[in-house]
């Protein structure tokens, strides 16, 4: 199934933040959306989510129109969100966090499970009683994917799942990112370490102010010392 | 003191404490979760009294009419939730006071139009009309021992379904972050209907048994909303727990201030001043407890824990 | 025509050439085109002798004052005069007529009460001007015997000013119960120019033609509309022109508005007195129509109406109208309302009240701006006793009446040990108050609950705990079904009779239901009361609503009834309040209570009953007259009212 996104325009109220973004996520996938700080990369996100009302343009997933509906629709369609921020739920524990939006929507043959959660990170486990706003960054992030998996989606959307953890705790989650790619899973990733991101992604995307002013593949990318300069800052 | 008499007195504030829970639970849920201040809360109190005491008149069974005032009420509330409600989750504060303000008039002569202005009169079911012996001493009537088990029941069953359910954690979680409820997949707008729904049916099942002992008035909805309102004050807004403490903290401290602080004043002050002061006192001190929590716990006592 | 008022309006002319002794006696007229008018004014005289008003009051164009109005009300009027602008045909013209000081002086002081700037005359030496005189002594009162009250033109006034003299006039002479006859002592033809011989052409008295028809018409809104465009058409757009005399001569212009204003008051006058003669009643009715005490609410207003019903619509042969407010039970709510009533709705009387706080907030707003309260329920001490006010009557009783006629019959019974309990509120203690007035024996204890408290239970187990021989109780409507329930659920109904006042009533009893079975009640109305008046009442309501009436709702009838009386006392003058107040002290209407009288403090003396809820012949729980306690039994605060009458 394939995400694709055409012309999308969207604003917060007045002010337009995306100008026509054009990108798509093929199958099993891993896509990435580079950019500064305040480009749109998120913005993109919540347009597919239905978190922001679209303006114009069309989201389709899987040849399915998802623009103009409810967010639960859509990611009742197979998107599952890993939102900036976490933002996990603090007053559910753990398990709670896991199991409160858990659904198997379109048939998964191996549904995710908490314990196939936990063997994922098996730092969660070892705190499925703790209640999610006592958690540290790294555990709260690796729950937001986890929540995320439990509602066995077909694409994952990850933004910024690394920003500010440790080193460690990064290339824990780059790791079972890297697993998640292996078992089929179409990624959306939104993260500022080029170098990770050219490693795990297949293609790549970088918004300047709202427009796609750059795509191409890892290989790409690398060579393109121009863009990563200019548009990445690097 | 005739401890006894302390005995049967702290059952009332018992039963009354259950009955403003039944109340509170509802509205402090929609408060918290939806961030909605409805004061039409006590609307629904009457229609369910009002539906009750139709179709006891009509069925002459006290479990039918529990029946169809809890299903009629859970209609009317969710209804309202769909046709009134729903626009003003993202208002403010006052926008919704008065808009359920308008409710309650609504209500009020929409159950004057259909059953008049007069009070219906409504007994207590035979079964329960007598008294038990609740200790050697104490006959407490069965009505009312009734309603003090349908109210801790309910607690129980609540606390059950807000803590060991899908449906609670999805309301617990719906409090702290709707926007990443309904981005997980699940039909936000529906579950808050559905738990407002549930709210009404509450107070409706608080209504139903007030009936019978009570009035069944229009308007009779108002009088039990603003303690209702000091309990989840007390409580903690947003907390099933919290509403059940301050109903049951407001509930003895009501009773057992009307029935003891002017014999007690009267040690103090003399009887003739404690005959002036008592009921002055007594009638204000839920209100008294409530400025006393605000100032040293002004989150309540068992504040709902939010993101 | 023969009831006080205006009883003839007449627009007569002073020109000299109508109004010399040659002209008006001898017939001896410059011109044969003068004598259809002397014609007219010959008949004037003949229309006044037939009508012999009680005094004349004539608003001449030539009697100026240039600030305030100056109404002449020297007791008699005589003098020689020599019309200061017409020296040569009128001089030494003798003439004497009796005045009358008290109208006069009553249409000052009415104009002052409605801010027109006035002033009383009363001298000999106030010199009247031809326009008065002549036309009076010429043509519509040879004889010179009614009593004259000459009012002057302001030339400070404006049209509008002037019209509402007219109507201050017309009721001041009806208030004074004067049969008075008005002359207008000029015209809109009259036009100001030098040179006889431009006197008005035809289509000049056209336009006289055209007022008269419009008044005889009694079109005087249109005459009214009519006057001001005549001014305006005249050259007197704004009285700067007049007074920067631009465009016409001063004279001339300002005599022109002088005429004006002289007819406006005649337009004025009779606008007013047709107003009057087609004025509504107003009345606030003011009671809880909302929740809880909605019933009671409904039970006084239904009373309302079907007292209007009995009267044809009219409450003293006047149109009526009926403001209902809901107090919501609130005092502070009570007191807006009346304020809107009396200064938005403008009503002659504010009525109703169930609950004494609340009638503590309205009475004193009522009384305050002047306009009559009847009260039809609350009776709180203070307005029976000091605060007690020529303005304010109930129709109901003073709150401790009613439980005193309880505690006499418990008294009387020899009944011992008695529980007494009410709301912690205004009428809750005078209830209390009352009771032990007459009742002298042991009280076990006195409590007093929150207003509105719905549940009892934790009172009840106090009582219990007691052991009390009786129980004594004031709760008043939704109260008082709680308590009864409660009171039966308990299981004490069988074990400790219950005495009480305003608890078991009609209003309360279909939700009761046999809770209350074997109360006693003490009341002074009870819908099986046997009178006629109480009778028709009763029947009549029930037909109309379908349901039985309570003393709510007869006090809230007689409320009307009484407000009836005194409206036909003053024959519709709604501005004699004194007349009204006197008519209502005479409690001159079909009470439900049968005959009754007011105490000098406006409480009625009535009697009190005591009643039995039984089981009536439909098998519904009713109320029955028992036995007479009192007769004729007077509130205990009267003597601390100062009023006397
Ligand atoms: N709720 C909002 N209301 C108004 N403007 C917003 C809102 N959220 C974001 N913006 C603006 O929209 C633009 C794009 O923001 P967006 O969050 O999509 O950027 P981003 O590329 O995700 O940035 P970052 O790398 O910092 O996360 C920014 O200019 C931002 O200020
Ligand atoms: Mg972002």
């Amino acid at each position: 199934m394939t995400l694709r996104l055409e012309a999308v325009e969207a604003a917060y109220g007045l002010s337009q933040v995306l100008f026509g973004i054009t990108l798509e996520v093929p199958a099993g996938r891993v896509v990435t959306l580079l950019g500064r700080n305040g480009m749109g990369k998120t913005t993109t996100v919540r347009a597919v989510m239905g978190l922001v009302p679209i303006q114009a343009g069309r989201v389709h997933f899987g040849g399915r129109p998802l623009h103009g509906l409810p967010s639960y629709i859509v990611a009742r369609a197979g998107l599952g969100l890993v939102p900036e921020g976490r933002q996990v739920f603090p007053n559910l524990t753990v398990r709670e966090n896991l199991v409160a939006t858990a659904a198997n929507r379109r048939g998964a043959a191996e549904p995710w499970t908490v314990e196939r959660v936990f063997e994922l990170f098996p730092h969660l486990a070892a705190r499925a009683r703790s209640l999610g706003g006592t958690l540290s960054g790294g555990e709260q992030q690796m729950l937001a994917i986890g929540r995320a998996l439990m509602t066995n989606p077909a694409l994952l959307i990850l933004d910024e799942a690394t920003e500010g953890l440790a080193p460690l705790v990064r290339s824990e989650i780059w790791a079972c990112l890297e697993r998640l790619k292996q078992s089929g899973l179409s990624i959306l990733l939104i993260d500022k370490h080029v170098g990770a991101v050219t490693r795990l992604g297949d293609h790549h995307y970088v918004l300047e102010k709202g427009r796609v002013v750059w795509d191409g593949t890892s290989a790409e990318l690398r060579t393109r010392v121009d863009v990563q300069h200019r548009y990445l800052g690097v | 003191m005739n401890w006894l008499l302390v005995v049967e007195q702290c059952l009332n504030g018992l039963q009354f404490g259950v009955m403003l829970f039944l109340m509170a639970a509802g509205l402090t849920l929609v408060f918290g979760i939806m961030n909605l201040v409805n004061l039409a809360h006590g609307s629904l109190y009457m229609v369910g009294a009002y539906l009750a005491t139709a179709a006891v008149t009509r069925t002459g069974s006290f479990l039918a009419a529990v029946v169809f005032a809890l299903l009629g009420t859970l209609a009317i509330g969710m209804l309202m939730e769909v046709l009134a409600l729903r626009t003003l989750y993202e208002r403010d504060h006052l926008d919704q006071v008065l808009a359920t303000f308008g409710l309650i008039l609504f209500f009020n002569e929409a159950v004057a139009i259909v059953w008049g202005r007069a009070a219906l009169f409504t007994a207590v079911p035979s079964a329960l009309s007598g008294h038990i012996q609740v200790l050697p001493g104490i006959r407490y009537p069965a009505y009312r021992a009734v309603i003090i088990v349908v109210g801790l029941l309910v607690a129980l069953l609540l606390y059950v379904v807000v803590t060991r359910t899908r449906l609670g954690m999805l309301i617990r979680a719906g409090a702290s972050n709707r926007t990443m409820v309904g981005a997980l997949g699940v039909n936000i707008r529906l579950l808050y209907t559905v738990v407002f729904g549930f709210g009404a049916a509450l107070a409706a099942l608080g209504g139903l048994m007030a009936g019978p002992i009570y009035t069944v008035l229009p308007g009779m909805g108002e009088e039990i909303l603003i303690q209702v309102f000091v309990v989840i004050v007390i409580g903690g807004i947003g907390s099933i727990r919290g509403a059940l403490a301050g109903a049951v903290v407001v509930g003895m401290v009501d009773t057992l201030g009307r029935a003891f602080l002017r014999p007690m004043l009267s040690t103090v002050i003399g009887p003739s001043a404690a005959d002036n002061a008592g009921p002055a006192l007594a009638s204000m001190l839920i209100y008294i407890l409530m400025a006393a929590v605000l100032y040293f716990r002004p989150q309540g006592l068992f504040p709902a824990l939010r993101g | 025509m023969s009831h006080s008022g205006l009883v003839g309006v007449y627009l007569s002319v002073h020109t000299p050439r109508y109004c010399t002794y040659d002209a008006a006696f001898a017939g001896k007229l410059a011109h044969p085109d003068f004598q259809a008018v002397r014609d007219g004014l010959v008949a004037q005289g003949r229309h006044v002798a037939t009508l012999a008003p009680d005094a004349i009051v004539i608003n001449s164009c030539h009697l100026i004052a240039t600030f305030p109005t100056v109404v002449d009300g020297t007791p008699r009027h005589a003098g020689v005069l020599t019309a200061q602008e017409a020296p040569e045909l009128i001089h030494g013209v003798a003439y004497d007529f009796p005045g009358d000081f008290e109208l006069a002086a009553a249409l000052v002081e009415r104009g002052r009460a409605a801010g027109l700037p006035c002033t009383l005359a009363n001298d000999v030496h106030y010199p009247l001007d031809y326009g008065t005189v002549m036309p009076v002594v010429c043509y519509l009162d040879r004889a010179q015997r009614i009593p004259v009250v000459p009012i002057s033109v302001c030339l400070s006034a404006d049209l509008d000013e002037s019209f509402a003299w007219g109507r201050h006039i017309a009721r001041a002479t009806a208030a004074l119960g004067r049969r008075a006859a008005f002359v207008a002592s000029g015209s809109v033809s009259h036009k100001l120019v030098r040179g006889p011989e431009r006197w008005p052409g035809a289509a000049e008295q056209e336009l006289d033609h055209r007022l008269a028809q419009l008044i005889a018409d009694g079109e005087y809104d249109k005459a009214w509309a009519w006057l001001r465009s005549v001014v305006r058409q005249r050259q007197l757009r704004h009285l700067a022109d007049v007074l920067e005399f631009r465009a016409k001569p001063k004279e001339a212009s300002v005599r022109v508005l002088r005429l004006m204003m002289i007819l406006g008051v005649v337009v004025g006058l009779l606008a007013g007195q047709a107003a009057r003669a087609a004025e509504t009643v107003k009345i606030g009715f003011i009671t809880s129509l909302s929740g809880p005490a909605g019933v009671i609410g409904k039970h006084m207003k239904d009373s309302v109406e079907l007292a209007l019903d009995h009267l044809g619509r009219k409450v003293g042969g006047l149109d009526t109208e009926v403001i209902y407010g809901d107090d919501q039970r609130k005092p502070d709510v009570g007191k807006q309302l009346a304020d809107e009533m009396l200064k938005k709705h403008k009503v002659n009387f504010v009525s109703g009240i169930i609950w004494s706080n609340v009638m503590l907030a309205v009475a004193p707003t009522v009384t305050g701006a002047g306009t009559i309260m009847v009260g039809t329920n609350a009776g709180p001490h203070e307005l029976s006793g000091k605060m007690c006010n020529e303005l304010y009557f109930t129709t109901s009783w003073q709150n401790d009446q009613t439980p005193e006629a309880m505690g006499k019959y418990m008294q009387d019974q020899g009944i011992n040990d008695v529980y007494a309990m009410a709301p912690n509120y205004a009428a809750g203690k005078d209830m209390i108050n009352g009771f032990k007035r007459y009742f002298k024996g042991r009280i076990v204890d006195e409590v007093y609950t929150k207003l509105g408290q719905q549940d009892y239970q934790a009172e009840i187990s106090q009582l219990r705990g007691k052991n009390p021989k009786a129980v004594f109780v004031f709760y008043p409507g939704d109260m008082g079904i709680q308590f009864l329930k409660q009171y039966a659920q308990a299981g004490l109904r069988d074990q400790i009779p219950l005495y009480s006042v305003y608890t078991v009533d009609e209003t309360t009893l279909p939700a009761v239901g046999d809770a209350a079975l074997g109360n006693f009640e003490a009341r002074y109305w009870s819908p099986d009361l046997k009178n006629e008046a109480s009778q028709r009442y009763v029947a009549d309501f029930k037909k109309k609503f379908g349901y039985t009436p309570s003393y709510y709702g007869a006090q809230s009838y007689d409320g009307i009834l009484l407000i009836d009386s005194a409206v036909r006392a003053v024959k519709g003058d709604l501005s004699d309040k004194k007349g009204m107040v006197a008519a209502m002290r005479k409690a001159d209407f079909k009470s439900t209570r049968g005959k009754f009288t007011f105490n000098v403090n406006h409480t009625p003396i009535e009697n009190f009953y005591l009643l039995r809820a039984v089981k009536g012949p439909g098998g519904e729980t009713e109320m029955q007259i028992q036995k007479t306690i009192f007769e004729n039994h007077k509130d205990a605060y009267y003597h601390e009212c100062p009023m006397k009458w």
